[in-house]
């Protein structure tokens, strides 16, 4: 049988727990809002917002990223010294359809290199090339390629901290899901570094679906190209006798 | 806000920003005149849209707008359709030959700089042309419009019409009232057939003059020729580059066509209310400025040394 003192500890014990924040969960889950987008016609890209809770430091990096596909690539070359355009093949090995990261330090400030090349963080994560196959300086390039394009970016800030208790946050955040992004699911990973290690890492994903007509009218035009056009013709007959009808004869072309 | 998404060109873009260009566009055509596929494909680019899903949706949204045209002026007795089906025989042959160029240049990744390449250098000629042109008519100087073309000419044969009647296979034309080989409608047919595949015009604005001056057609006959045979090499080019470049986005061309049709409307009407020669000086320096544009696109260095292996 207990004797006193152990159960004045017990209940010390209990006490305590029961003065834990309402509502504070532990932090092994990420709240991911929308879960899944379907591309309409009218889609314009999607915000996704994500939302974990984190024990350990201020370091903290939200990563967002679509599957890995090889690229065909173009070097740009000067021709007749004037003009650019592509020149010399390429292929960049699993390059991510999209990669969006947002961090409370520069990403060198996170870890270290050796860690940040096996998490995926940084500039070396925009293929998966050997070096020798494609040099730090394409990959560079590359980088540049898919930030024109919207499907590579590297933020720092983006991040907002709300503390839960002492030593608890919730670290929210934002990514853009551009047009281009094709449907897919998409990891996000919320990660706290201390001392340049890793201290949590919650995890989810985003499915992005093809929208019904979208879907469609993408697949017609894939896979049953001469019906497509056929269609597209048909089409444009029927748009341009309804013109016809409706204003009158055009301009000449 | 208001973003539509193009799933051929897997991009997106302003829904109002589509229809302001075909609005345009539509109402340059209304001004002045002339067809504004020439100047549509370029400020497609310019906004994004893939090169080879321009060109291609440009051909698309020229059929119907060509439909209608056709469709009055082969009621008002227009349209010489012997000189038309030889001048689609050529589109025809023209167009499946520049498809496959587009094909061949899509896979080697040039398809978008030569697409460029060409347009700067036909929008150099005929804005300059224009410039020089209307300049010209400011002054007080005879005027090389199309619109006068149709004046009797009574001068002796040229060099060049001398060449024309030699050729074998002459054909009576009666309703334009010439007499040629039926090679000149075939190859001049066969040239706009390629221009359309490449660079998504009509090729009206090539045709016209050169049916007006070179083959002595009368105006109104040209017009309506020139449009018959523009919609089926367009219909041709559409269909073939749905099929072997999968490049037309349906969705893209009937937005640029809504634009286009209300501006077309707009700009007949303002046409009326303003000099001919001001608004000609007006078009020619928007087409010399689309095409600066594009030089310092092609000239300036780009944002990355490194491009997709494909244009689409």
């Amino acid at each position: 049988m207990p004797s006193l003192p152990a159960f004045g500890l017990l209940w010390a014990l209990l006490a305590a727990a029961s003065s834990t924040p309402r509502g504070w969960a532990p932090p092994d889950t990420l709240t991911i809002t929308p879960e899944t987008a379907r591309t309409g016609i009218l889609y314009g890209g999607v915000t996704v917002a994500v939302s974990g809770e984190v024990t350990c430091g201020q370091s903290v990096a939200a990563l967002l990223t679509g599957p890995g596909t090889d690229l065909e690539l173009r070097r740009q070359t000067r021709v007749w010294g004037i003009f650019w355009a592509p020149g010399s093949r390429l292929k960049a090995e699993n390059v991510p359809s999209l990669y969006l990261l947002h961090s409370s330090v520069p990403p060198a400030e996170l870890a270290p290199d050796t860690l940040l090349r096996e998490l995926g963080i940084g500039d070396h994560a925009a293929c998966s090339n050997e070096a020798s196959a494609l040099n730090d300086s394409l990959r560079l390039e590359l980088v540049r390629l898919r930030e024109s394009q919207g499907l590579f970016q590297m933020n720092v800030g983006g991040l907002q901290w709300e503390e839960l208790a002492p030593g608890h946050w919730r670290v929210s955040t934002t990514f853009h899901v551009p047009t281009r992004a094709p449907p897919a699911t998409y990891a996000i990973q919320l990660l706290a570094f201390c001392d340049g290690q890793v201290a949590e890492q919650l995890a989810g994903s985003f499915t992005l679906e093809q929208g019904t007509f979208a879907g469609f009218l993408d697949s017609l035009a894939t896979d049953y190209g001469l019906l497509y056009g056929v269609f597209a013709v048909v089409l444009a007959l029927a748009a341009g006798l309804v013109v016809g009808l409706v204003f009158g004869s055009p301009t000449r072309r | 806000v208001w973003s539509i998404y193009l799933p051929v060109a897997s991009c997106g873009a302003n829904l109002f920003l589509l229809l302001g260009l075909g609005g345009l566009v539509g109402l340059l055509s209304g001004l002045f005149g002339v067809g504004g596929g020439f100047l549509l494909t370029p400020l497609l680019i310019m906004i994004g849209i893939p090169p080879a899903v321009a060109a291609a949706s440009d051909s698309n949204q020229i059929v119907a707008a060509a439909t209608s045209g056709t469709y009055a002026h082969a009621r008002s007795g227009n349209v010489d359709f012997p000189m038309g089906l030889l001048l689609l025989g050529g589109g025809v042959l023209g167009g499946t030959a520049g498809v496959r160029l587009i094909k061949f240049l899509l896979a080697t990744g040039q398809a978008g700089f030569v697409i460029q390449l060409t347009y700067i250098v036909l929008l150099a000629l005929v804005g300059s042309y224009m410039l020089v042109d209307s300049i010209r008519g400011l002054r007080g100087a005879p005027v090389a419009a199309v619109a006068r073309a149709d004046v009797e000419l009574t001068r002796p044969p040229s060099t060049s019409a001398r060449f024309l009647a030699a050729l074998p296979f002459p054909v009576e034309f009666r309703r334009s009232g010439v007499r040629m080989s039926a090679l000149v409608p075939l190859v001049l047919g066969i040239l706009v057939g390629v221009l359309a595949a490449i660079m998504g015009v009509g090729g009206g604005f090539i045709m016209v003059p050169v049916m007006v001056y070179l083959l002595r057609m009368p105006m109104h006959v040209v017009v309506g020729t020139s449009l018959f045979q523009i919609l089926f090499t367009c219909c041709n080019v559409t269909i073939l580059q749905a099929t072997m470049n999968h490049t037309v986005d349906v969705l893209l061309a009937l937005l640029l066509l809504a634009g286009s049709t209300s501006g077309a409307q707009l700009g007949a009407r303002l046409s009326k209310r303003l000099k001919a020669e001001q608004l000609k000086v007006l078009m020619a320096c928007i087409i010399l400025v689309t095409m600066t544009a594009m030089v310092v696109g092609l000239v300036h260095h780009p944002v990355a040394l490194l491009a997709p292996a494909g244009d689409h």
